[in-house]
């Protein structure tokens, strides 16, 4: 079998069984031609090192056969803007499912760790990659899914009023606070409902102190999700979500100042040598709060500035 | 600019203009490889893996017929246009006349 043979049959595996006498046999007689040309610029009969050059130069046998098929595409590049923003929803979601399992875990008096909540993330982003890819393949592929596109029906109107940079709320800020959020709520959850006998083999719990502003910790976390949803669903600041914010980061700033005054912010279950550190273990406790205050009033103060910045837009 | 980048996009520009000038050489019957030639003859080199699929296109949209010939103890695929690609290419070629005339006015301005 010679070096044209072996390339036409290498060229025929890669082509549907109906197309492919039809093709290999048009390819065959351009390659002897191409041959024959070759012999008579070069005034000698053609050598196997001569068919080997001209058939690398003609490609390889699956890039030949798919050029003589239509165009295929994993993603197609009118589909790859969606795909990119699925991936990146999908991303939030699988990461959101983490996190409320690990809460639930936490609950239930399982232990987690940040090896396993990151294993379990990539494990899942990877098997979200797989099934939005399958999906978009196959729309990719299918003439009939044009029109399935959101961003066929999409409407100048509907696009946020921006105007600088600064008024966007990224993807990813909002889905990390969402994720924040969500986790300390479950968390919060964790302290306020499990008695102290059930806890597992913790030996720190919240103390009595901490404990009684937990439900006021809990509201605010929820506010704040609902505020994360918002926007995520509208990702651009406006006069009104500044106020909230600022009320919210304001009360928040208040509820740890409160916290950091109360005396007993944690507790040692049970005869753990750690309770002849607790002293050490509530300052250190303190200084977190006071940490957190600030970083909510500055939080708030960002808030403020943007809403003086957007008022001002609004006026010109 | 780099050559690469240039390189690039001339490419481009040539790209869309094959179709033409490849139903332009097909108004008398060509075979892959002859079709080539006279191609490069005219000063458009185009390499063997886009020309006979892009040719094997046009067939499979109606724009040439093809026909199997023997001849010189081989047999060829050869192609020409069909009434739909002849009066495709009138249509395609005062499109470039009337681009060419427009494009010569902005690049003498």
């Amino acid at each position: 079998m010679n070096l044209i043979d072996r390339y036409i049959s290498a060229v025929a595996q890669q082509l549907p069984a109906s197309r492919r006498d039809d093709i290999t046999r048009e390819l065959k007689a351009n390659i002897l031609d191409r041959l024959e040309s070759f012999a008579e610029e070069h005034g000698r009969p053609i050598t196997p090192a001569d068919e080997s050059a001209v058939l690398r130069e003609l490609g390889h046998p699956r890039q030949v056969a798919a050029s003589f098929l239509p165009q295929r595409h994993l993603v197609s590049p009118a589909w790859f803007p969606f795909f990119t923003q699925c991936l990146a929803v999908g991303l939030l979601i699988v990461f959101v499912i983490q996190i409320l399992a690990a809460g639930l875990t936490l609950m239930s008096g399982g232990n987690i760790s940040i090896g396993g909540l990151l294993g379990g993330w990539i494990h899942g982003s990877l098997i979200m990659f797989a099934c939005v890819t399958g999906v978009f393949c196959v729309l990719s592929n299918l003439s009939a899914t044009q029109n399935l596109s959101p961003y066929c029906h999409w409407r100048p109107e509907d696009l946020p009023p921006v105007k600088q940079p600064w008024q966007r709320i990224s993807l990813f800020d909002s889905s990390m606070q969402l994720v924040g959020n969500l986790f300390f709520l479950v968390a919060m959850q964790y302290f306020f409902w499990v008695e102290r006998a059930t806890m597992p083999a913790a030996p720190l719990t919240v103390g009595v102190g901490l404990k009684s502003w937990l439900m006021y910790l809990s509201a605010t976390a929820v506010i704040a999700a609902g505020i994360n949803l918002w926007n995520l669903r509208h990702a651009y600041w406006t006069t009104t979500k500044l106020g909230l914010s600022i009320a919210l980061r304001v009360i928040l700033g208040i509820i740890f100042i409160l916290i950091a005054q109360t005396p007993d912010k944690l507790a040692v279950i049970g005869e753990s040598q750690l309770a002849n550190y607790m002293g050490i273990l509530n300052t250190l406790a303190f200084w977190i709060c006071i940490g957190a205050t600030g970083v909510n009033f500055f939080e708030a103060s960002r808030s403020a500035y943007r809403l003086i910045l957007t008022k001002k837009l609004e006026r010109d | 600019m780099s050559e690469e980048h240039l390189e690039k996009l001339r490419q481009e520009l040539r790209r869309g203009v094959l179709v033409l000038a490849v139903l332009g050489s097909l108004k008398q019957p060509h075979y892959g490889y002859s079709l080539r030639k006279q191609l490069q003859e005219a000063g458009i080199d185009i390499d063997e893996g886009t020309l006979y699929p892009l040719v094997r296109r046009l067939a499979d949209q109606g724009l040439l017929d093809s026909e199997w010939h023997q001849g010189d103890g081989r047999e060829r695929r050869y192609y020409q246009l069909s009434l739909i690609g002849t009066s495709l290419l009138a249509s395609l070629s005062s499109e470039w006349q009337a681009l060419n005339t427009n494009i010569a006015k902005l690049l003498e301005a």
